[in-house]
Formats: C-alpha cells, structure tokens, sequence
C-alpha cells in the first residue's frame, strides 16, 4: 500500500508540474501559421484583421496582400468575443507588436454573450497571467464550475500539445498569415433556407461593450487606427427580428463608444456623420455592393463560402481605398 | 449521483471513511445504508419494485429450502422466479412486445394499436434479478443454503458499486464475506485502487474521448465518407469495451477498498482468437450466468447435436434480449449463436503467431460487425449504416480528411484523432503484457510504471464531466 502511495503522490506532482509548464510555457512552441504568437513574431503589422470565424472565413488574405499597401495579418479565433478581443490586444502589445490600423469582427452575437473562451488556441497563444485575467473574467459572468477550471487550465490542448509536430504541421498548412486558404464551397439556396436561425439574447453584455471600449481606449494609446468590419451574413439574417434588434444595438453602442472617446466620431462609410474619421470608424456590410441573397457566397447563415469571400473582401478594400482618399 | 462516475468515487470516499471508523461487525450496516441512499439518490421510488423483489427472493429463498421434495422445491423455485421476471417484464419489455404484436397484426390485416406503459427503467433491474435467480436456483439445486439474514442478502443484491452497469456477482462468494467480516486488507485495498486507475483510464481517457465521433457517425451516417462508417465501427468497439470494462474495474476495485472480492468481468476479450474464446473472455458474470442458469439446464451439449445447437442459439437470444428491448438486440444475439454453432471448438493449439494474429483480426472484426447492430437504432438503421460503410468506402484524401473531421469539427481533429489512437495503443500493450507476457498467469496485475502512466494520462487527458455508461442502459 506504500507503494501504491508513493505512486500516488509521484503521478500527482508529476500532473501539477507539466500543468504549470504548459500554462506558462506552451506558447512557446515553434509558432504555427496563425494565432497570436505568429502575429507577434512579425514586431509590426500594418493590417491586422481581429475577431472570430466571421474573419477567418470571410476574409480573403490572397485580397487583402493584393490590394492593401504593408503586411496584412488576420488573427481569428472561433466565437472570439470583445472583451477577450481587447485582452489578446493588450497581451500582443506588451509582447512588442507594432500595429498600424485594426480591423475589429463586429458580430453582435459575440457582443451579446457572456464572457467564454470557446476557441482554446486562445490559451495555447498566451502565458498564465492572461489565463487567469480570462478565468478571473469568466467566473464574474458565468456561474463556473471546478469541471471549468480543469479543462481550462488540466486539460485544455493537451492533444494538441501531445500530437504538436503533427498537428502544426496540418493546421499551419490551412493558413497563410492567419487567412484561411482552405476553399470551401457555396451552398444551395433551399439549404440554406432550411437552417434554424440563431435565436434571441438578452441584449449587449457589459463585459463585451467594456471590451470594445478597451480595445479603442489602447488604440488611442499606441496610436493605431480603428476600423469596425461587419461580413456580410446571408439575407435571411438581416430578415430575423432578433439579430437585427442585436444588430442595431451593437452598432449604436460602437458609435457612441467612438463618440465617447472624444478622439474622434464614429463616422459610417456613407460619411453620413462625424469628422475624424481617419482613425476611427464603421463599415458595414450593407453599404458594399455585396449580393446577401446568392447562396453560391455562404457556407451558412453566417460565414462566407470561397467565393463571397473574395467577394467582399475586394469590395471592402475598394471602400477603404475610398475612404483613405476621402 | 449514478450517472457521474466522479461522484460515485466521491461518495465511495465518504461512505469508506465511515466504513472503517466503524467496528467490522457492522460494517454491513454501512454498507446497506450506502446502497440504499445510492439507489435512492437515482430515483427514490424505484426502491419500491427493487425493495419487494428482494424481500420476496429472499422469502421464496426460505421455502425452497424448507420444502425437501424435488417437486416442492422446484414449484418454489418457479413461484420465487416468476414474480421477478414478471417485475421485469413489466418494465423493461412489455412495450416493446406490445408494440412488436400490434405490428404483427397490422402486417396480418388487423388494425390494431400498441399498449404502451410509460414506466421508467429502475436502476440496474436487469443485474439484480438475475442476481435473485441465480440465488434461488443454487438453492433448488443445494449448491448453498438459503441466507438466513436479511440484511446481508439485501446488501448483496443492492451491493452500490455494481447495481448500475455489474458485474453480475454470485451470491455465494459475496455472502461468505460478509459472514466472515468486512476487515481492512492493505493489499486488496492497494489492488482496489489500482483497478480503479485502470478503469478511469479506460473510460475517461479513451470511451469518452470516442463516444462523440461514434454518436456523431452514427446519428447520420449518409453525411459522411463510407471511411468513417467503417471507423466508427471499429470505435464504437473500443468505446463499448472501454465503457462497460472501465465500469467493471472500477466497481471491482471500490469493492476492493470495501474488503471484498470480486471476480473479473473483462480479460482482453480483442485478443480472442475465435468467438467461443472472445465470450469466455467478454463480459463474463453474464456469459457464466447464461451457461449455469439458461443454458446448462436447457440441457447444454451432453444432448443431441440439434439440440445442442437450439440450446445454443437460445442462450444467445436470450443474451440478446437481456440487453434490450429491440430487435438488434435480438439479431445481434442471434448472429453471435449462429457464428458460435459453426466455429470449432476453442483452439488451444498452438499456431504460428501471424495464424494468431489473423484469428484474432478475423474475430475482433466479426464482433464489431455485430457491434453495429447492437448501436443502431433500429434493424433498417443498422442495414443503411453497413451499406453506407462497405458502398462509400474510398481511401481518397478528401475521404480521410472528411472522416477524421468528426472528432471534433475543427482543425484540431486530427490531434484529437492520434491522440486517441495513441491511447488505444497503449491499452493494446498493456493488454499484450495481460495476454502473452508477464501478466498473463495472474487474474489482474498492474505495474507501476503503467499506473503511473495511466493515473497521469487520466489527469491531463481524461473527458469529465457527466457521461453515463452504455451499459446502464440495459
């Protein structure tokens, strides 16, 4: 029974400490071809995309290096939210990256959810110390449980971690600067059609406006450029009584918090209102010439397929052109 | 509390604190209350059939061995037998059977619809009435005298760690432990917990890690490459086996710490190289219960070689059957009773190991074949999942990418795919170690270098979180 003892206690240090270095050190890993750590690699990005898979499949990163003038990179995680969005900014920042314009996912369903880390390569990018800020985060929003805390911090990209020379190789082989060069297809319209909408939410959540207000307030800091992006979702989105009430709640929240910030206004592309609209503003997919009603653009509801995705993306960078020149 | 292993093992931990502070005397008591509130902390009203079916068992006990002519005891028996089967039938088939004689009539011309009773399954019912059986018919045939105390037969038949998903336990040896006393033994206790490392690690590191492809796969067999449904298969075989034999170990090992002994439920049944050799290895409280108690009385082998064979397949129908009220249960019982009458009898000679390997790819392959029909839904579901996999099977690049997909949606698949087959081969050696090497003349062994591996594979890659086990279900 000692013996067995003795094991015990040896499989139990030998559990806290390879959880301890991978906390702290798994960023450390020979970088893949996205994600935070690849990004800070570069020290200076002129263009960097952030948000979630509203990015990672609706931009083209083929596009952007074609048409945008400096390097371009887009740091994209699944369900990405403001608030954590604000926190990998302010990480990347004090790692040394140099940033010239940041393009922000306005999603208004992440706007509208509790603080969650759902993409865990979240947590293989970054130290213990952003880990804890994101339990911290997520325990004063979420009634977290033990279960929570142990797969964030025991289990999380364990199996990444284990199968890593494998594994990066394979997904490092999907991106080029974080863009997403897989190709997937479009849909059918009676698909599409067929697919459950998303549902109501009760509202903005503080944490995630907090989010957005931190993210200008460090953009103000280090003097980066501010553009909000919305991708163009499929008609029926912008049909749903639910995810426009969203919709328009999150936009006016951004445009009051470019208001707040007093640096300057939220001006939308149309130029319908404010001035400074060199360092901050708003381009939503309804002012670009995009087709929401071609099934051939989406992969579902929400993402875009191949093709709308190169669509929008030359569309987007025509309207930032004009915008520079305006 | 009974559909989460974690707070089982919590619960074990407080009920044991208690156990050994008290006197062995009465340690059984403890254990009877910890039986009752476990059972009672799943569904407080099931302890009703459960209650009366053991008081009558143990009473019908009594009379049969009271009465000493073979008539009397044998009408005892039948009285004892029939209530709990009948108990059994009510809640576990008569819908199914209802619903099957209405389709019947239905198919015949007759209009006619189903009574169906909306019951809901008491915990573990099918293990602790064929406990019960078991205990009466090895009193009809004198094997071990009726048990005159209440309580300890209440504490076998309940017996906390094995009501959910078993091992069937015989009466005789868990009894003579009681009588005996429960007292500490420092190295059954240390065997306890190695088993239950071994079992967690099956079920937390491998059979949930997998239960999501298979149920994924499965659900929908149609959306994805003919490639998956073949892997699917095959993981449902290791999720199954890694489930219900993780089960066992863990209940044989909280036995364990608790005093008692159990027997082993599971020995590699994979490595078998025939299908008489994989059901003397598989599930073995219930194949042992099937041959003493169905079989053996229906005449066993010593008869005619038609008999035999209807003996034979009636056996496995029966197997079948006690897993579920559904036909796949049924066919797939049938099919194990069809393959067994036309195997040989169980090699033992030795062969070249490539013969050996081929058997056992050649059985291992056949009992996951027979594995699709006991996930599926239904018969129709299990022929649309067998077409699918053997007329879309293709080793294209997309085909594998598209099948690997499932495991998780997103690009880490394919770590969460080899890090599963990483677990599979190491429960491969360990049982290669159980089978061909060190481990192969001792009932159950675990060094130390794989208990550490296994108790850290656990804590760093186990799937928590509240998953039942399949075999619970039936």
């Amino acid at each position: 029974m000692k013996r067995i003892g003795k094991i015990l206690a040896a499989v139990l240090f030998a559990v806290l400490l390879l959880t301890g270095i991978k906390n702290e050190y798994a960023r450390l890993l020979p970088a893949s071809s996205y994600g935070m750590q690849a990004a800070i690699k570069k020290k200076s990005v002129d263009h960097l995309f952030m948000g979630s898979s509203m990015f990672r499949q609706g931009l083209s990163i083929d596009v952007l290096e074609e048409e945008l003038q400096g390097s371009v990179y887009i740091l994209s995680y699944n369900g990405n939210q403001p608030a954590f969005m604000a926190m990998e900014l302010e990480y990347m920042l004090r790692e040394g990256l140099k940033i010239g314009t940041l393009y922000v996912d306005l999603y208004p369903y992440t706007a509208a959810a509790a603080p969650w880390i759902s993409d865990t390569k979240i947590l293989l990018d970054t130290d213990l110390g952003f880990k804890l800020d994101a339990w911290e985060l997520m325990s004063a929003y979420n009634d977290t449980k033990f279960l929570d805390f142990y797969e964030m911090f025991v289990t999380a990209n364990n199996e990444q971690i284990l199968t890593y020379p494998i594994h990066n190789h394979l997904v490092s082989s999907q991106f080029r600067n974080g863009g997403n060069i897989l190709t997937p297809g479009g849909q059918t319209k009676e698909h599409l059609d067929s697919l459950g909408m998303l549902g109501g939410r009760d509202g903005l959540q503080d944490a995630q406006t907090e989010g957005y207000e931190k993210l200008l307030e460090l953009a103000g800091e280090y003097g980066i450029r501010v553009c909000f992006l919305e991708t163009p979702k499929y008609e029926r989105m912008y049909r749903d009584e639910d995810y426009m009430e969203l919709y328009e709640a999150c936009r006016s929240k951004i445009r009051e918090l470019l208001e707040k910030s007093g640096s300057a206004s939220g001006k939308e592309a149309d130029g319908e209102e404010g001035t400074d609209a060199e360092n901050f503003s708003m381009i939503l997919a309804e002012e670009l010439a995009f087709d929401f009603g071609d099934p051939a653009c989406f992969q579902d509801l929400i993402h875009l397929s191949t093709e709308g995705r190169i669509c929008y993306t030359r569309l987007l960078c025509e309207r930032l052109e004009e915008l520079s020149t305006e | 509390m009974a559909s989460d292993i974690m707070l089982t093992l919590l619960f074990l931990g407080a009920v044991l604190a208690v156990y050994y502070l008290a006197p062995p005397r009465i340690r059984w008591g403890i254990l009877l209350a910890a039986n009752l509130i476990f059972y009672a902390s799943a569904s407080f009203w099931m302890l009703l059939p459960a209650g009366i079916t053991v008081c009558w068992s143990w009473f019908a006990g009594e009379r049969i061995e009271e009465v000493h002519t073979e008539k009397g005891k044998r009408g005892w028996l039948l009285l004892g037998i029939l209530p709990l089967l009948g108990v059994l039938f009510v809640f576990k088939y008569f819908n199914f059977f209802s619903a099957s004689a209405a389709s019947l009539l239905r198919f015949a011309g007759f209009s006619a619809d189903p009574l169906l009773l909306k019951l809901m399954l008491p915990m573990g019912i099918s293990y602790y009435t064929f406990k019960m059986i078991s205990y009466l018919a090895d009193i009809c045939q004198g094997k071990r005298a009726a048990e005159p105390h209440m309580g300890y037969y209440l504490t076998y038949v309940l017996f906390f760690p094995q009501i959910l998903s078993g091992p069937i336990e015989r009466s005789e040896g868990f009894l003579e432990q009681l009588h005996r006393g429960l007292y500490y033994d420092s190295e059954l206790f240390a065997e306890g917990i190695q088993r239950i490392i071994l079992g967690l690690f099956k079920k937390m590191v491998i059979a949930n890690r997998l239960s999501g492809y298979v149920d994924t796969v499965f659900a929908s067999p149609g959306e994805y490459p003919g490639l998956a449904a073949v892997m699917a298969a095959f993981f449902y075989s290791f999720q199954l086996y890694c489930d219900f034999s993780g089960y066992s170990d863990i209940a044989v090992g909280m036995g364990n710490l608790m005093g008692i002994r159990s027997r082993q439920n599971f020995r590699c049944p994979y490595f078998a190289r025939n299908i008489r050799d994989f059901w003397s290895r598989w599930h073995i409280s219930l194949s042992g219960w099937l041959r003493d108690y169905v079989y053996i009385p229906l005449g066993g082998s010593r008869v005619s070689k038609a008999k035999h064979s209807r003996n034979l397949l009636l056996t496995f129908l029966a197997s079948g059957l006690w897993h579920g009220d559904n036909w796949t249960f049924i066919v797939w019982g049938g099919m194990h009773g069809v393959w067994n009458l036309l195997s040989r009898k169980k090699s033992t000679e030795t062969v070249r190991p490539v013969r050996r390997v081929w058997q056992t790819l050649v059985t291992f392959s056949g009992v996951t074949l027979g594995w699709v029909f006991f996930r599926a839904e239904n018969l129709s579901a299990a022929v649309s999942y067998l077409r699918r996999a053997v007329l879309g099977f293709s080793l294209s690049v997309t085909d594998i990418q598209n099948s690997i997909l499932p495991f998780t949606g997103d690009n880490t698949c394919a770590a969460y795919f080899l890090t599963v087959c990483l677990f599979l081969f190491l429960l491969f050696l360990y049982e290669w170690g159980q089978v061909y090497g060190k481990g192969k003349d001792k009932e159950f062994s675990l060094p130390a270098v794989w208990m550490a591996v296994m108790g850290i594979s656990t804590a760093l890659f186990g799937v928590f979180g509240a998953s039942g086990f399949l075999y619970a279900q039936f």
